[in-house]
């Protein structure tokens, strides 16, 4: 039970990062962005290529950061000067672009073979311990990342990000370029989601990509929507919220008797959907309430 | 500053919005443009402030072209514009709405945030200064703290206004500055815009309250269906027969 704890409790970090990453980019700036799960890959794909060449940890998450930074720019500045939904479009389109990249380009990624044997840190400590050190190791990038996140969106930058949020029309008549901020946003959160992208291998130790599908962005979207968007903490509450009701559904094959197994999965899939509306039916504020109209 | 519009044109579609509009406007005169509605005054205003670029036509502002400069690019260059309908930042306070008007703040640079930590501190406590200092101004203290988005719409009409003025104008474009505000507040703002004007900032105010236009501006220029159709003081200006039934016939 502790191990299973232990293994939700890392998810659930990776899933942190990730709403926190959107939370930055839809809730504080009004960027749509629809392709979290493009990022996610990239940056788990460049840290598993590298580790698998010996590249050490530390070394494999900054290149998962830096790499998906670098294929969010030239997205963003197509995209950022053309209205929101440019952007959805375009991300969703690039996240599936990604997958079939890596389904096809086998030679650098074994394609759906997928790739085995990716290094864990901390493999050396006796076996319980690496996994509450690997947990503790997550965890501590959640809360640097959400008091980097509390200081940026103090800060004058933070300002100007939520102005275009509120009206962009309005923003260059004060003299700044609304292009510019969304960009340096846009590229911020996708090195952040390549970093949980990369902090995924290491701890799956395997990867392929059917794990890369549109459903996670959704899962994602959900937890910002379920926190509040546009709210400090609301990304991590409703990344916990996603985690319960994610997790939560295993347990029903206590509850319900006389279904097979490939029945209660998609029966899993229809509980988890309910749940969600549910909540957005009766919470439609968010845990901590929504900043956005 | 003066502000000279040459040969400005604009279609929308068959339409045309604005055609052949020429002026220009002495510093230190406060110009005033009228017309019924949909005569293409805001049009102009766009096309004068980068929101929206001329079929064929140019802008100038003192010795600079606007040619080919962006909506921000023109702000930079000291031409300030408020907007007929407000546009609040609404999730931010009324104080953070000015305050992210003000230039020159490094810290909107990530990169500062980081290694020039005292520069931006210093300048974020001489843009809170000046936003209260414009809050005192504009009447509208006890909000300071208020999401804009809570603002009636005469107090939003003011907050335009002051993000405007934040940001260190040479020349202010005015879309409606005083629909819906009480008229104490009006003789206020039109003290404060006649002082501004007499240390040579450039006004072109677009208002159908004629009186209170009358009692500002100098200089009164009239538009209809895109052309200029008059212009001049005040008083020739509303006396002209054509200007009436411009404004007789709009309204109808």
């Amino acid at each position: 039970m502790l191990g299973y704890l232990e293994a939700v409790g890392t998810v659930g970090g990776i899933y942190a990062l990730l709403a926190l990453a959107l939370n930055l980019q839809y809730g504080f700036t009004g960027l749509i962005n629809f392709g979290v799960v493009g990022f996610f890959a990239i940056g788990a794909y460049t840290s598993a290529l590298l580790a698998m060449q010996g590249g050490p940890f530390l070394l494999d998450i900054a290149a998962a950061a830096i790499l998906a930074a670098i294929f969010s720019w030239p997205l963003g500045l197509i995209c950022l000067r053309l209205r929101d939904d440019y952007l959805a479009i375009v991300t969703l389109a690039f996240a599936e672009i990604v997958r079939t990249v890596i389904v096809s380009e086998e030679w650098l990624t074994s394609g759906t073979r997928g790739i085995p044997g990716i290094p864990r840190p901390f493999a050396g400590l006796p076996a319980g311990t690496a996994a509450v050190a690997y947990l503790g190791l997550v965890l501590a990038t959640v809360v640097v990342t959400a008091v980097l996140m509390r200081y940026l969106v103090h800060s004058p930058f933070g300002r100007m990000i939520q102005a275009i949020r509120d009206d962009e029309d309005a923003v260059p008549a004060l003299g700044k370029n609304p292009a510019s901020f969304k960009l340096v946003v846009f590229s911020f959160g996708a090195a952040l989601t390549g970093i949980a992208g990369a902090l995924y291998a290491h701890y799956l130790t395997y990867i392929s990509p059917d794990q890369f599908v549109p459903l996670l962005t959704f899962y994602i979207w959900m937890a910002v929507i379920m926190g509040g968007a546009g709210r400090l903490g609301g990304a991590i509450a409703g990344a916990a919220l996603l985690t319960v009701f994610l997790e939560g559904t295993r347990f029903l094959r206590d509850l319900i008797p006389f279904v097979s197994e490939v029945q209660m999965a998609s029966l899993r899939l229809a509980v988890i959907g309910l749940l969600l509306i549910l909540f957005t039916l009766y919470c439609p504020q968010g845990l901590l309430g929504r900043r956005i109209a | 500053m003066s502000l000279a519009v040459e040969h400005l044109h604009k279609s929308f579609g068959g339409l045309r919005v604005v055609e052949d509009v020429t002026f220009a406007t002495d510093p230190q005169a406060i110009t005033g443009l009228i017309g019924p509605n949909g005569a293409g005054k805001s049009t102009l205003f766009a096309l004068i402030t980068g929101y929206q670029r001329p079929d064929s036509g140019s802008v100038r502002f003192g010795a600079t072209s606007m040619r080919g400069l962006s909506a921000s690019a023109r702000a930079r260059h000291g031409v300030a514009r408020t907007f007929q309908i407000p546009r609040p930042f609404r999730h931010l306070s009324v104080r953070q709405n000015l305050m992210a008007a003000g230039p020159r703040q490094p810290g909107e640079h990530p990169f500062n945030l980081l290694f020039r930590r005292h520069a931006v501190a210093r300048r974020e406590r001489e843009l809170e200064q000046r936003a209260d200092a414009m809050l005192a101004f504009l009447g509208l203290e006890a909000v300071t703290h208020a999401l804009s988005g809570t603002l009636s719409g005469g107090q939003l009409k003011l907050l335009e206004l002051g993000r405007a003025l934040m940001t260190e104008p040479r020349y202010i474009l005015l879309d409606e500055p005083f629909a819906g505000v009480n008229p104490v507040l009006i003789e206020q703002i039109a003290a404060r815009i006649r002082t501004l004007a007499a240390r040579g900032t450039g006004f072109l105010i677009v208002e159908h309250n004629l009186p209170a236009l009358a009692a500002l501006a100098c200089h009164l220029l009239v538009m209809d269906r895109g052309r200029l159709i008059a212009a001049g003081s005040p008083d020739t200006v509303l006396a002209d027969r054509a200007v009436q039934d411009a404004y007789i016939g709009g309204a109808a």
